[in-house]
């Protein structure tokens, strides 16, 4: 292999180690039989703040409830967005990431200051994130008041097919 | 390596992250919206939020792209691109169908065949439009 080739396997591989110890979390996989999920989702939340390059501070509850249906992906996605939105966005390059116990199960709470002048360019974030909503029909929202950008996400997917159980004509017939 | 003290009780973890850890150009891109750039974290800015990341493609590797983001392959996939070497990573958020890329600053260009050596020592997944004849 020649010495440039080197070179580029070298920096080829420190990227693919800084992007996979975000990416490639094995940890969160266990996270239905996880020990200690706090930990996990703080650790996942840290490391993604990290790789985007924003300060954060990050909000656990003492106890949490992930819910049946908490999708990894969607959860780590949604940070690594709105981490690397924060980034680019923000003045103090700073966000602020608070997780809690909601009906359905885990929802995180993200907020940050955005530049007035750029808050059209948050707009891509809203709308991923709104898609991520509409597809999946989980619980999102996003409020700009000023210029701080709060965005209120439930990344558990419910299967509401069966919501036609409640109507009467089942009802009897289970009756 | 950073150090995690989370407590029982409730409380606030903190990250003080003053610069990069490593200086990548990174990109999210949405394969549902076609395929433009959602989000960017990038020093030399190859791409606006909103562009679209086939642009920067020719025919062939648009068609290495889909069959890549089609396949089961779990390995990042060295892509070369107008902008430069890419590495593309489609599965570690694939339930979103956004997918990201990274920009290794590699000076000079690489030829078909260089690409192929440095996916099979490295093992990345290269589309076979690289493969040596």
């Amino acid at each position: 292999m020649r010495r440039a080739d080197k070179k580029a396997a070298a920096r080829i591989r420190q990227s693919m180690v800084a992007a996979e110890a975000v990416f490639k979390r094995d940890e969160l996989s266990m996270t239905l039989g996880g020990q200690n999920i706090l930990e996990i989702l703080t650790r996942a939340a840290l490391d993604a703040a990290s790789f985007s390059g924003c300060g954060v501070s990050v909000g656990v509850p003492a106890d949490i409830t992930l819910g049946d249906g908490f999708d990894r992906h969607l959860f780590g996605m949604f940070l690594l967005l709105f981490f690397m939105s924060a980034r680019e966005n923000s003045p103090e390059r700073r966000a602020k990431v608070v997780m809690s116990d909601g009906f359905e199960g885990l929802v995180v709470r993200a907020e940050c200051e955005v530049f007035e002048d750029r808050a059209y360019r948050i707009m891509p974030l809203i709308n991923t994130v709104s898609s991520f909503s509409e597809r999946y029909n989980i619980r999102c929202s996003c409020a700009l008041n000023g210029n701080r950008l709060t965005v209120e996400f439930c990344p558990v997917r419910k299967d509401w097919s069966l919501l036609d159980m409640k109507t009467s004509f089942v009802f009897d017939w289970k009756s | 390596m950073r150090t995690l003290d989370i407590e029982k009780t409730a409380g606030m973890v903190e990250n003080d992250v003053t610069r990069l850890e490593f200086c990548d150009d990174v990109y999210v891109v949405d394969s549902s919206r076609e395929f433009s750039v959602v989000c960017a974290r990038s020093a030399s800015a190859r791409f606006s939020v909103g562009d679209d990341f086939r642009e920067s493609l020719t025919p062939e590797e648009t068609e290495a792209l889909r069959r890549y983001l089609l396949s089961f392959e779990s390995r990042p996939m060295l892509l070369r691109t107008d902008e430069g070497l890419a590495l593309v990573y489609a599965d570690a958020f694939p339930s979103t169908l956004n997918f990201l890329i990274c920009y290794p600053d590699i000076v000079g260009e690489l030829e078909s065949s260089d690409i192929f050596a440095l996916g099979s020592e490295l093992g990345i997944f290269v589309p076979p439009i690289y493969a040596s004849p």
